[in-house]
């Protein structure tokens, strides 16, 4: 049912144009309105090999509503597929041509022989937020090009993270994924980025597992591609950022995919004298500081929140105050996210809340006691009030107004350090 | 409440004729029913070309003074869309510029489709029936 | 045409005033056709993604202070909120005032769409109203909406004597138009519906309102009218609803661009008698004197106003003469909204270098009093002509042109359109602040700003080295107007 959306922090399922668009040479078609890609896109390195005005649009007009728009998709694939040079097109639909009515699942599969594969995700705005959207995108793409391989690839990693552009970080964070994976001597395989694209995608079926990091995003995907490819999955929820959880990360992914103990110590041990050979050169900072207090919150997806939320408590000590999953996040799966935010070093366990309305999690870090200033980390709806309480404020999450991202990233050990930065460059722009 | 709809049809089964090269518009009435109601017949004269004609402009330039009102659009299709101006919807293969705008001016919704007389009335008055009556158009 | 502030529906720029996205051929043949009522829209076949009408009209609304917008309909259709929070809040800092504007969603999902939601719109209106206390409440309709048959215009008028502040239905449906700047009107209309009230009695003033953006040379011209003795009143960014509703009592209103503000203009001249300056807008020498002198014969100051042109002339024509001798006989191709890609025409015809194509993202072929746009008008009285095309952001004619016309510089006003030059090689000028070509100062800057850009092309070589454009070879060899088909 409809709700007040105060402070929306995601889009619609079309939003997934962008999961789409993050694949290289892969082309968004849109079924839809004129405007809504435009809408749907920011400054956030979006000017790609294609970018948003690129993207073929039915632009739907009233005709279109009363008689159906199947003739104008047909035209405009069609056209799509001589003028712009594609490897993979992906046809999105957007609210009115699931409400008329519109056969677009039958229009796309006119293209079945067309030289470049023409895939079909139906993204109505109404059928959920851009987070199911990008899990549609991923559906389409194993259930309309992939086929089952009987070539499996010993070694062959999937990494399957964030959502693409609605996380600012998803590029940099793949690719240390995959650094990471890579130090245990598997083979990672992921399907955005700078020359990832069809060829990677065409890899998918022969990978010896799935790796998904994320809270609940893309697991119906890996189940799916368990059904579907017979591919086994390993699902870890936590978004490992900083020495503890990547550590841990890499002792599981290992022992998973059957890695010796002794490497898995060897790469860990290396990465984790460097990381406190920095910690320990700033931990004058850390503890001599006059505006870092122990208490903070994180506003964002169930992505970050858990990731951030056990970097902060079990690397940097601090102390979890309530934590705000704004996602949206399907019912079923809140209870087994909040059981993961219990799991903190000295039996502390963290409060969340699901909600997506901004005035209420507002009220809550202002009736909160931080014992001192407060720490949020969040999207930009939360500088003001974070400034109100005279706190300390980092855009982490979408809206990100505060911040420019080409590659960097908060994964892994290195990420943990890049987070450190950018936390205590907010603190040392004041004195107390 | 029941409104008319005007068709371009040459044989009385598919939309098939431009609006300019309509000779008689088929008027449908909708109510509880659709039915067609009667044939209006555009004079003979009015049926040469609807666009193109530049005489009206003046080639002095005065008869295009900026002020608006001597360009009003050709006389013809101020008269194909008078004749029909009472009715809700028009319909035909294709509908020009000028005539649409006449057309909106006096709320009157253009659909320029090919299809059949029977799948035209029956999609328009489906979408008109549930707007009127604040309705999904949603097909379950 | 009338404006009927009686009706919350407003018919779509194209039916209204006669708009056409579709157009090739040459300026003088795009204007004599449009005066003769001859002009045909043509349609596509093939089309790429441009804008919503509603990001133009609510973006409008947004910018007022405290004020609530409520967008009903799916996420992706508010996500103009997240935007529209940045604006107000940066907006606001800078004026040194403060904004509680909100504009929030309803997420509509799948069962709203079957069983409708207006039930909760009205729930989520008067809790909106119970946590800010907006000084006026806009409640927008948008694609998904209009068609599973929402009544927000009854709801609207069921909680008005509730919610106790102005509270207008405004509608949205993108589909309704490819005409974006729709919009605009469509806010205008929303304004003059609820808003302005009659002026009051005995309320003298020497105020003018300045429709515009983003405010950014809100300080220069407060002091420019100070010579004139005129208090300008700039719409709709930083508005006050109190400001608002006297709009009906200034001396005229003004506008920076002529798509932006010909519908709240009209309408305050129809409705309340209020002159509207119509003039080619303020870019450049002729257009920013021409523009002062008719507000000077409007507000009955002519005489203060040539002795400002005069002064100011002498402080900068040399200056503008000096760097016209460096860029003089450049070419450049330009794409912007129909408000501005005649006026910059100009300019750059005033500056020495020639148009060899420019294209209007729509084009109206009349203003809502019947005339036909200013700024055409003036091209075809001083015998300017080159070659024009209507293409609501076709971006794969614009880069159709840039191949074939290879010319010294783009200029373009709509984000992510710039981009695209430059991986052609081709420098690219983003005319993006509405006051980078306004009056004698800006001119000049603006003729330094292309100086600058084409003589270090160091970026644009550099990107066009190595990015490959994503249209095919046969594209390239196509006519600009493969997907134009008449429409007869």
């Amino acid at each position: 049912m409809a709700k007040l959306l105060d402070k929306q922090r995601y889009k619609c399922a079309l939003g997934a144009m962008q999961t789409v668009q993050a694949i290289d040479r892969a082309l968004p078609i849109l079924h839809s309105g004129p405007g809504c890609a435009q809408k749907l896109s920011e400054s956030i390195g979006s000017s790609g090999y294609f970018s948003p005005n690129i993207f073929p649009c039915t632009s739907i007009n009233e005709k279109d509503v009363v008689f159906g728009g199947v003739k104008k998709l047909d035209s405009t694939i069609e056209n799509a597929l001589k003028v712009i040079d594609a490897d993979l097109y992906v046809v999105l639909t957007g609210c009115i041509p699931e409400i008329v009515g519109d056969d677009s699942g039958e229009v796309v599969s006119r293209f079945e022989d067309a030289p470049k594969p023409v895939l079909y995700a139906p993204t109505a705005g109404f059928k959920g937020n851009n987070y199911k959207g990008h899990e549609q995108v991923v559906d389409s793409i194993i259930e309309q090009y992939l086929k089952k391989s009987d070539k499996k690839q010993k070694g062959l990693v999937n990494i399957w993270a964030d959502v693409p552009y609605q996380d600012l970080f998803w590029l940099g964070n793949l690719r240390e994924l995959e650094k990471l994976i890579s130090e245990l001597g598997l083979i990672p395989n992921t399907i955005f980025g700078y020359k990832r694209g069809i060829e990677n995608i065409n890899k998918i079926p022969d990978a010896e597992f799935n790796l998904l990091v994320s809270p609940w995003v893309g697991l119906s995907n890996v189940k799916k591609m368990e059904r579907k490819f017979g591919t086994p999955y390993l699902h870890y929820k936590t978004l490992p950022i900083g020495a503890t959880e990547t550590s841990r990360f890499l002792r599981e992914v290992g022992k998973f995919a059957g890695v010796d103990e002794a490497k898995v110590e060897y790469v860990i041990k290396e990465h984790e004298d460097y990381y406190y050979y920095l910690i320990e050169r700033y931990a004058d900072l850390f503890l001599e500081n006059r505006v870092i207090n122990k208490q903070f919150t994180v506003v964002s997806d169930a992505h970050y929140a858990l990731g951030i939320t056990k970097f902060l408590a079990n690397d940097l000590g601090l102390v979890p105050a309530k934590q705000f999953v704004v996602d949206d996040t399907p019912k079923n799966v809140r209870e087994s996210i909040k059981e993961e935010f219990k799991k903190l070093n000295y039996g502390l366990e963290a409060e969340v809340s699901f909600e997506t309305d901004g005035f209420k999690i507002h009220s809550e870090i202002r009736q909160h006691d931080y014992h001192g200033y407060p720490l949020v980390l969040g999207g930009y709806y939360e500088k003001e009030v974070t400034e109100e309480l005279k706190g300390n404020f980092l855009n982490i999450a979408y809206p990100v107004q505060d911040k420019v991202v080409f590659d960097n990233s908060y994964v892994g050990y290195t990420g943990g350090i890049r987070l450190i930065e950018d936390i205590y460059t907010v603190a040392v722009s004041r004195f107390n | 409440m029941s409104y008319k709809i005007a068709i371009g049809s040459s044989d009385g089964m598919n939309v098939d004729l431009k609006f300019g090269e309509v000779s008689k518009f088929l008027i449908y009435e909708v109510d509880e029913e659709i039915k067609l109601l009667e044939e209006r017949i555009v004079s003979e004269e009015k049926t040469s070309s609807q666009c193109g004609d530049r005489k009206g402009c003046g080639g002095s330039g005065n008869g295009c003074d900026g002020q608006g009102n001597a360009c009003g659009g050709p006389e013809d299709v101020i008269s194909r869309v008078s004749i029909i101006s009472d009715c809700r919807s028009v319909v035909c293969k294709k509908i020009g510029f000028q005539a649409q705008k006449q057309f909106e001016k006096k709320a009157i919704s253009v659909f320029d489709v090919e299809c059949s007389v029977a799948e035209a009335l029956e999609k328009i008055s489906f979408y008109f029936g549930k707007i009127d009556n604040h309705e999904s158009l949603r097909k379950m | 045409m009338a404006i009927n502030t009686g009706n919350s529906n407003l018919a779509t720029r194209e039916n209204r005033i006669g708009s056409i996205t579709g157009y090739v051929g040459s300026l003088k043949d795009l204007a004599t056709q449009s005066e003769c009522g001859t002009l045909k829209g043509c349609s596509r076949c093939f089309s790429q993604s441009s804008t919503c009408l509603s990001s133009c009209g609510l973006g409008q609304l947004a910018g007022i202070r405290d004020v609530a917008i409520i967008h009903h309909g799916p996420a992706g259709c508010s996500v103009a909120s997240a935007g529209a929070y940045y604006m107000t809040k940066v907006m606001a800092k800078k004026r040194g005032v403060t904004s509680d504007t909100v504009y929030v969603g309803t997420d509509m999902n799948e069962n709203d769409t079957i069983f409708g939601s207006t039930e909760k719109l009205r729930d989520i209106i008067l809790e909106v109203n119970k946590r800010y206390s907006p000084k006026a409440i806009f409640v927008s309709s948008s694609c998904a909406t209009g068609i599973i048959g929402e009544d927000i215009d009854s709801i609207v008028d069921d909680v008005r004597e509730e919610v106790g502040v102005p509270i207008v239905a405004v509608h949205c449906e993108g589909f309704k138009s490819r005409i974006w700047a729709t919009g605009f009107d469509i806010s205008d209309h929303a304004i003059l519906q609820e808003i302005v009230q009659p002026p009051r009695e005995g309320v003298k003033t020497n105020k003018i309102n300045f429709k515009n953006f983003f405010e950014s040379a809100r300080p220069e011209i407060i002091e420019m009218f100070k010579n004139f003795d005129l208090d300008p009143v700039f719409l709709y960014c930083n508005s006050t609803i109190e400001e608002l509703s006297h709009l009906s009592e200034s001396l005229a209103t003004t506008c920076i661009c002529g798509t932006l503000g010909n519908y709240l203009g009209n309408g305050l001249e129809e409705k309340y008698g209020v002159p509207y300056v119509r003039s080619i807008n303020q870019c450049g020498i002729v257009g920013f004197e021409t523009w002062l002198r008719e507000i000077g014969k409007v507000t009955g100051r002519s005489e203060k106003i040539e002795k400002y042109i005069e002064e100011q002339r002498a402080i900068y024509i040399p200056q503008i003469e000096e760097v016209k001798k460096e860029i003089k006989g450049l070419t450049a191709v330009l794409g912007m909204g129909p408000g501005y890609t005649f006026e910059v025409s100009r300019v750059l015809e005033e500056l020495g270098i020639k148009v060899v194509w420019a294209l209007a993202w729509h084009y109206d072929k009349k203003y809502e009093n019947g005339d036909v746009p200013p700024s055409m008008k003036y091209l075809l009285d001083n015998d300017i002509d080159f070659e024009a095309s209507v293409a609501d952001q076709q971006n794969y004619e614009v880069m159709n042109i840039l191949n074939k016309y290879k010319p010294d510089m783009y200029l373009s006003r709509h984000p992510g359109s710039t981009v695209w030059a430059i991986k052609n090689g081709t420098p690219a000028i983003y005319v993006a602040d509405e006051y980078m070509i306004f009056g004698y100062k800006h001119t000049l800057e603006f003729a330094n700003t292309i100086l600058d850009a084409i003589r270090n092309r160091s970026f644009e070589a550099n990107l066009a080295a190595r990015t490959k454009l994503p249209y095919t070879d046969w594209w390239y060899q196509q006519n600009v107007d493969a997907f134009l088909e008449e429409v007869k």
